[in-house]
């Protein structure tokens, strides 16, 4: 299932926005705001909308300006779970920013690299899905 | 199953068992009935139907024709048109009932509308012993007319006679106190207050040992309510509420097939008489010592409401017919009576939770500002709502005050409010001031409900900055200011007229100093209003009284204020709402945060503190690390707070020679044992600081951190 809103700032009542598209089997997640543990189950239920027949799902950080430890812990069962389905989960943090800077200290970019840019985590889902083991 | 007798079909009330006295009453000179319509169509239908009474009906064409034909003869029964040119029913009737020879008339109202159950309620106020809805059930209209003409004829024929003048005072009387189920006392009481109220005025009318009401719908959450007997089989009838002795039946294993259950399916009073009923009824009624029973269906147009019945012990005589005749009429006043009282205290609880709901949950927190407000409705159910205060951030800093009171109470008043409430939000949020916003305001609700006074209303805007204010108001009350030294004035100006009324009018505003230490008190009327007091002095005593406790914090002031000018729990009879603000003095070097155990107050405690620490001249990185160790901390606190409560936590930070400190606590009310950092958040916390230390105690957990406020020092 795919949501295309697009892309916004959350409104000032909320914490996050989250926007998903889905083109040609990747699926685009733009995450605004800040996750803490009041929203990072919304979110969650958000992000595992994912249909099973999506090569994967791109998370885009770039407009996150905080996330905590719940957020954290989020990622590595997303990732888990994509990984079963034999998806891939990639996600989009600049360097230095607040996002990167708790993923590197939690050690989470120790179960898959981190993308600096789009181009780089759609290229690693494309890539991942056309070899024989994947799927 | 008990072989339960009805009584008639349908129309005409008469009695299964008739009582020794209940047989027609025996021919005598026709009484007068007053018919008072200004539609001569309708006069000729109601004497077609009365005709056959065979009683002499007097003809009215308006209110004014009416009083006159009072002033010449008696009557037994008036029919009184509500809908008339000139003089209107319920005006004609407060006339009748005015005067002392008149008083006692009975009065039936007939209205062409369906039965709107408020009119039907004002009918009752106006002195009115019945309500019909035209078009009527001829049947039903002539039973009714002779209940009340045999009751005249009772009262008329002893009169004169020593020794029945107590009868027929005994008839006035029971007019009087068919009226008084209806009467204005009857009219703000809530459900349980009116059905206690109805029950004990039935009994009394009909000298019954016991009566008692059951209703429809869910059980009561009173404690010490019974199912009414016949509970479940008639569509879950709850007994609510009993005068004199317990009910027929209740402890009884044939319980579930009584009267109760039958009369609500009964179109008429179901009488009982344990000496003419059947064996398993007559056990029953013999094994609870009730001579006789009756049971009436209450019901709302076509819609049962309840059961009302009554009992009698020994084996006296059984109601008579008129008797009968008159406990429909009875049931019929409960009936609207109870229906009212639902309808109003459905409202009262929909008013206060939407009243509720316009209100901020919690009052945001400020740096160098502290704030507090009450709102507490009125123990009047009808005087709930409207009553508002609002506080915002703006983006420079500002502080917005609002403080609202809206004319009139109930769901509409509630309503405005909310549109009042967000309306303002929106002209403040877009940055004008109070005058502009006010005027603004002015212009939406004249666009709205027209030019008319919709509400009183002050806006004030605080920038401690500046330590100055600025408010306008539309005909609130002034702000009080309060000093640190006990001294506490009104402020003046800023004035203009009441919302809705403002119109192109220039709206001044007043520009007041606001010191560190002084405080802002904003109220509406119910804080102050006293009855056989001037303004001014009501006024001059909320003055005196709060320049006493201005040293207090404000939470307490608040509740000083409540106490000290009088507000009584159970008295207040208006809604009051109170907002008061202090600018405490500056001490940049210490943040101190108290906010409660909820997950959504995390992200004010990362503004509160990322704005502290960027003012303390932190590093970006230090800002971002340290805000997310508080946060892990106190994500803690808030995960292990006994579900849902009202805990706080407590975040405390000091800049001390280049390095921060911050404690992060939970104050108390916590499950020791829970509040255990683990996992990936402690290493964090660990990660984050250059000193982090985690203290569990009795109390709760509490986080130390400690960090140079430099860049680069952080471990990891």
């Amino acid at each position: 299932m795919t949501r295309a809103a697009p892309e916004r700032d959350p409104a000032p009542d909320e914490l996050a926005s989250l926007t998903m598209n889905e083109r040609d089997g990747i699926v685009w997640a733009s995450l605004a705001g800040e996750v803490d543990i009041s929203n990072v189950g919304m979110i969650e239920a958000d992000l595992h909308t994912l249909r099973n027949e999506a090569l994967g799902l791109v998370l885009d950080l770039r407009g996150t300006g905080f996330i905590d430890s719940s957020a954290v812990s989020l990622l590595h069962g997303l990732r888990e779970r994509l990984r079963r389905r034999g998806q891939t989960l990639r996600i989009v943090a600049v360097a230095g920013s607040a996002p990167r800077r708790v993923l590197e200290l939690t050690g989470f970019e120790r179960g898959g690299p981190l993308d600096e840019a789009v181009d780089g985590a759609e290229a690693a889902i494309r890539a991942a899905a056309a070899r024989p083991d994947s799927g | 199953m008990i072989a339960v007798e009805v009584a008639g079909d349908h129309g005409a009330p008469e009695p299964v068992v008739p009582a020794p006295d209940g047989g027609p009453a025996a021919p005598a000179a026709p009484a007068n009935v007053l018919l008072v319509d200004d539609h001569e169509e309708n006069l000729t239908a109601l004497s077609a139907v009365l005709e056959p009474l065979g009683e002499r009906l007097v003809l009215a064409r308006s209110g004014a024709e009416a009083l006159r034909a009072l002033l010449s003869e008696d009557f037994a029964l008036i029919l009184l048109d509500v809908h008339m040119p000139g003089l209107g029913g319920f005006e004609t009737a407060r006339y009748i009932t005015a005067r002392e020879r008149t008083r006692h008339i009975p009065i039936i109202f007939l209205t062409a509308f369906a039965a709107d159950i408020d009119e039907v309620f004002r009918g009752y106020e106006a002195g009115a012993v019945d309500y019909v809805t035209k078009p009527f059930e001829p049947e039903v209209l002539r039973s009714k007319v002779a209940v009340f003409v045999a009751l005249h004829r009772e009262r008329a024929q002893r009169i004169g006679a020593v020794a029945a003048q107590a009868k027929a005072e005994a008839a006035t009387e029971t007019i009087r106190k068919l009226q008084s189920l209806s009467d204005a006392a009857l009219a703000h009481l809530d459900l349980d207050e009116l059905l206690a109220e109805v029950v004990t005025r039935i009994r009394e009318l009909f000298d019954a040992d016991t009566a008692g009401i059951a209703l429809t719908g869910p059980a009561p959450g009173a404690a010490g309510a019974a199912p009414a007997p016949g509970a479940g089989r008639a569509g879950g009838l709850w007994l609510q509420a009993v005068d004199g002795l317990e009910p027929p039946g209740v402890a009884d294993p044939l319980a579930e097939n009584t009267f109760v259950a039958a009369a609500a399916v009964a179109a008429a009073p179901l009488v009982f008489d344990r000496r003419a009923t059947g064996p398993p009824l007559h056990e029953a009624l013999e094994k609870t010592g009730v001579g006789w029973a009756v049971a009436v269906a209450l019901r709302t147009g076509d819609e049962l409401t309840g059961v009302l019945y009554l009992g009698s012990l020994g084996a006296g005589a059984g109601p008579g017919a008129a008797d009968l005749g008159l406990l429909e009429l009875c049931a019929e006043r409960a009936a609207t009576a109870i229906a009212h009282a639902r309808t109003y205290e459905h409202e009262h609880e929909l008013v206060e939770l939407l009243q509720r709901s316009l209100l901020p949950q919690r009052l945001p927190i400020f740096p160098r500002l502290e704030l507090a407000a009450r709102y507490l409705p009125s123990v009047e159910a009808t005087a709930v709502g409207g009553d508002w205060y609002d506080v915002l951030r703006l983006a420079d800093g500002a502080v917005a005050l609002v403080i609202g009171d809206v004319v009139g109470h109930g769901v509409q008043a509630a309503t405005v409010m909310g549109e009042l409430r967000n309306g303002l939000r929106a002209y403040i949020l877009e940055g004008h001031g109070p005058a502009a916003a006010l005027s603004r305001l002015d212009a939406l609700v004249a666009a709205t409900h027209g030019t008319r006074m919709v509400a009183t209303l002050l806006v004030m805007l605080i920038e401690p900055e500046r330590e100055r204010l600025r408010f306008a108001s539309a005909g609130h009350l002034p702000p009080l200011r309060l000093g640190g030294d006990a001294a506490a004035e009104f402020l003046s100006g800023g004035l203009a007229p009441p919302l809705g009324m403002i119109g192109t009018a220039p709206i001044e505003e007043a520009d007041e100093p606001l010191a560190p230490g002084q405080a802002i008190l904003l109220f509406t009327d119910g804080l102050i209003e006293r009855r056989d007091e001037s303004l001014d002095r009501s006024l001059d005593r909320l003055r005196r009284c709060a320049a006493l406790r201005a040293g207090s914090d404000l939470e307490t002031f608040c509740d000083q204020i409540l106490e000290q000018t009088g507000i009584d729990e159970v008295e207040h009879r208006d809604d009051i709402a109170l907002v008061t603000l202090r600018l405490l003095s500056s001490r940049p070097e210490r943040l101190s945060l108290r906010l409660p155990a909820e997950p959504t107050a995390l992200r004010e405690m990362r503004r509160e503190l990322t704005a502290w620490l960027q003012t303390m001249g932190a590093a970006a990185e230090v800002v971002e690390d340290l805000t997310l160790a508080c946060s892990e901390a106190a994500a803690n606190a808030v995960e292990h707070a006994y579900g849902p409560g009202d805990f706080e936590f407590e975040v405390e930070a000091e800049h001390r020679d280049g390095t921060v400190h911050i404690e992060v606590r939970d104050t108390g009310g916590w499950r020791p044992a829970r509040g255990q950092l683990r996992g990936t958040g402690l290493k964090l916390i660990h990660q984050l600081a250059d000193t982090a230390v985690v203290h569990r105690g009795e109390e709760g957990t509490r986080v130390e951190l400690i960090r140079r406020l430099a860049a680069g020092e952080d471990v990891e």
